[in-house]
């Protein structure tokens, strides 16, 4: 035996797996299991029907009954096939007397409803052992699994699952009109005909089934006996051993290799005197190994317009066309209209809707300002409070320039130009804001004379604060009196005070 | 050689091999006896509780039955890891070709197409398309795209038999080292004659055969299991 040749995958599996093995092999091989089943089941049929043929269920009996009889080929034809040596349908009909032999009596008789049948099988037909022997072996074999009688019980269902099948499915195939059979009559007809018809199609069933059946029987024994002598393992085993084998040969080739190097040591470079066309040629024939891209050819059919000229007159046609598409492009450029109309139409009320609404609407969207945070009474550390300015900031600025302390003077007149922005203009500046912000706000909120003075307050102010840069007297002067004319003290500022 | 096996294996596209063994009609007709069983038990129960309630109750019957015969399936390969208890009783369950688990969509799919696997009569066009088909796919599976495959479960694995912790070779490939573990694990089960004759045909590797052969690769089974020293 040598498992390399097996056309079987071994490796240990539960019972239920090797049995689904035992299908993929009768799938595999399944016409010369199938001729294999009938040329043992067909003359038993014929010579049962010839004997029995007033009693056509002992007919049905009698040819389940000697089902072993047919089996046992099955599986000595699969045990050549595992060893990928399928020996020749005639070969095994010439044999098969001795294959039938071993054990026909008892599978005959009282073990003929033995659940095990499927395993049982191959250990007579190919061990070959008897009596004492045999039983130490079954009992070895069968240790810790039984999925034999699930198969044969699974298999029986499977079998008459087959037959009504088959039975009603031709049924099906025949016309209402047409069937000159009831379905009662088909399974319990007494009739010749409803007999044969019933007697065939459990033959066939049967026979559909048998592969499968004995294979997986087959496959269990297999199972078992890898498990037993680990034949997978002698498999990886070998693999390794030749692998091992190879490489002992390499390193071999590699010392001799070296030697042949060494000896040759006097002449450096001689791997690399290769002629150019040499070169290229290796080249491309590396290049043409597929792993470096290939070439493909692919074919499709692709549309080429016709080169003769059109022969019928079709100029009918397209001033048909042109009249239909005219009428179209008529009527979309009509509908073209409409929509802009509409739409017109549309953004006019909308606008009208939000002229009307605006209050609302500038309520809800916050558009207009409104005073979430007390005003700041602090921005940089400078108090911009109203009470904390004088009324008349301008004149007191210029008192405090007369003074000779610019300072105090440019520093009022920032002051006051904040506060006037905050509880004037309601300009809504938090108390985090640098110079800069407050530059950036008042630009965008206040008339352009304020914004301007309030610029050119901004960079004085900056000059001196941090830069301590002391603005001239004059420009200060100008400023006062520039801040006079923007901010005319007005009566309110006045009366609060 | 392409040898014939139950496993179909899916490589994915992070380059790992999965390896799903495929069940056959056997078990999987099992798996659905169960589950009929089940079925028909929950069926006598609904159908006494409910006769007392006269045609209300047999209305409400019917669209029980209607339930559980559709949707006993479906919900248990989702819900359950794509088990119903006859399909974990027998250690099967449902996944994708791909081997991810098994979607609402597919299972719905595969659990209606049932029908025309039922035909013409207890599932003949099931078990033809079974047993025809290289995955064992009835047809409810070919619509769906799905599989039903056995379980792994984990294997109690005996210890290498003790023996003085050997280095291997050096270049001894993860499938070679796992070979000698199985090897190793397995040599209890085998006869003393089948262990000798397996280590000979190793005696390249471990330089003696017979009985001394299989001390070595038992040695070295068990510095692969991580043993180091003489315990």
């Amino acid at each position: 035996m040598n498992p390399d040749r097996m056309t079987v995958e071994v490796r240990p599996r539960t019972s239920w797996e090797a049995m689904d093995l035992g299908f993929v092999m009768a799938r595999r091989w399944f016409m010369p299991l199938w001729t294999l089943w009938w040329l043992g089941a067909l003359p038993a049929y014929l010579i049962t029907l010839w004997f029995f043929a007033e009693t056509p269920w002992a007919v049905m009996l009698i040819v389940w009954w000697l089902k072993p009889l047919y089996e046992p080929p099955l599986v000595f034809w699969m045990s050549r096939a595992l060893f990928d040596e399928p020996p020749p349908l005639r070969q095994v009909a010439h044999r098969w007397r001795h294959i039938v032999a071993p054990r026909i009596l008892a599978n005959l008789t009282w073990n003929r409803l033995d659940l095990n049948r499927s395993f049982h099988m191959p250990v007579a037909v190919l061990e070959g052992i008897r009596g004492k022997q045999r039983k130490d072996r079954l009992r070895i074999l069968a240790r810790r699994k039984q999925g034999g009688s699930w198969l044969t019980i699974v298999g029986y269902h499977i079998e008459s699952v087959f037959m009504f099948s088959l039975l009603i499915f031709l049924l099906m195939l025949i016309p209402e009109e047409l069937r000159w059979l009831k379905w009662e009559d088909l399974f319990a007809g007494e009739g010749r005909v409803e007999t044969t018809i019933q007697q065939l199609g459990y033959l066939v069933a049967m026979s559909l089934f048998a592969p499968f059946y004995v294979a997986g029987g087959f496959a269990l024994y297999l199972t078992r006996r890898t498990e037993l002598e680990a034949w997978d393992l002698e498999l990886r085993f070998r693999r390794i051993a030749e692998r091992s084998r190879e490489k002992g040969r390499q390193a071999v080739a590699a010392v001799a290799l070296l030697a042949f190097a060494v000896s040759l040591a006097p002449q450096p470079g001689w791997a690399l005197e290769i002629s150019r066309e040499e070169a290229r040629q290796t080249i491309e024939e590396v290049l043409a190994d597929e792993d470096f891209g290939k070439n493909e050819e692919k074919g499709y059919w692709h549309y080429i317009e016709r080169d003769e000229p059109q022969q019928r007159d079709l100029s009918w046609l397209e001033w048909l066309l042109d009249v239909i598409g005219g009428f179209f492009k008529g009527i979309a450029e009509v509908g073209e209209l409409i929509l802009w109309i509409a739409a017109g139409v549309g953004v006019g009320l909308l606008s009208y809707w939000i002229y009307r609404n605006r209050e609302w609407l500038g309520g809800i969207t916050g558009l207009r300002p409104k005073r979430k945070a007390p005003p700041p009474t602090e921005l940089f550390g400078l108090p911009v409070t109203p009470e904390s300015l004088p009324d008349d900031i301008a004149g007191e600025a210029l008192k405090r320039l007369a003074a000779g302390d610019p300072r105090a003077a440019l520093s009022l007149l920032y002051r006051g130009a904040l506060s006037r922005f905050i509880h004037h203009h309601q300009l809504e500046i938090t108390a985090s804001a640098t110079e800069g912000e407050c530059l950036t706000l008042v630009e965008g909120a206040t008339p352009r004379n304020e914004a301007g003075l309030f610029a050119r307050l901004t960079g004085a102010w900056i000059h001196l604060a941090y830069a301590h840069l002391k603005p001239e007297a004059a420009a200060v002067k100008q400023l006062c009196d520039d801040w006079r004319a923007t901010f005319p003290t007005t009566a309110g500022s006045g009366d609060g005070h | 050689m392409n040898r014939l096996d139950t496993a179909r294996s899916y490589e994915t596209p992070e380059g790992i091999l999965l390896e799903l063994k495929t069940a056959g009609p056997v078990a999987r007709a099992c798996a659905w006896a169960i589950d009929a069983l089940i079925r028909s038990g929950l069926y006598i129960a609904i159908a006494l509780t409910l006769a007392w309630f006269g045609g209300l109750g047999f209305g409400v019957m019917l669209i029980f039955f209607f339930l559980i015969e559709w949707f006993y399936p479906v919900i248990f390969e989702v819900r359950n890891g794509g088990m119903t208890p006859g399909k974990k009783m027998m250690g099967v369950q449902v996944v994708h070709d791909d081997g991810t688990p098994v979607s609402w969509p597919s299972s719905i799919v595969r659990n209606l197409v049932r029908a025309a696997d039922f035909l013409p009569l207890l599932y003949g066009f099931g078990l033809v398309a079974m047993l025809v088909n290289k995955d064992f796919k009835r047809l409810g599976d070919l619509a769906a795209g799905t599989l039903v495959i056995y379980r792994e479960k984990g294997v109690q694995r005996d210890p290498p038999p003790p023996a003085t912790p050997v280095q291997p070779p050096a270049d001894l490939g993860v499938d070679d080292q796992e070979t000698l573990l199985d090897f190793a694990e397995r040599s209890s089960h085998l006869s003393r004659e089948r262990n000798e004759e397996l280590a000979t045909i190793l005696s390249d590797l471990t330089g003696a055969r017979g009985e001394v052969g299989v001390a070595r690769l038992h040695g070295y089974a068990n510095w692969l299991a991580g043993r180091r020293s003489e315990a």
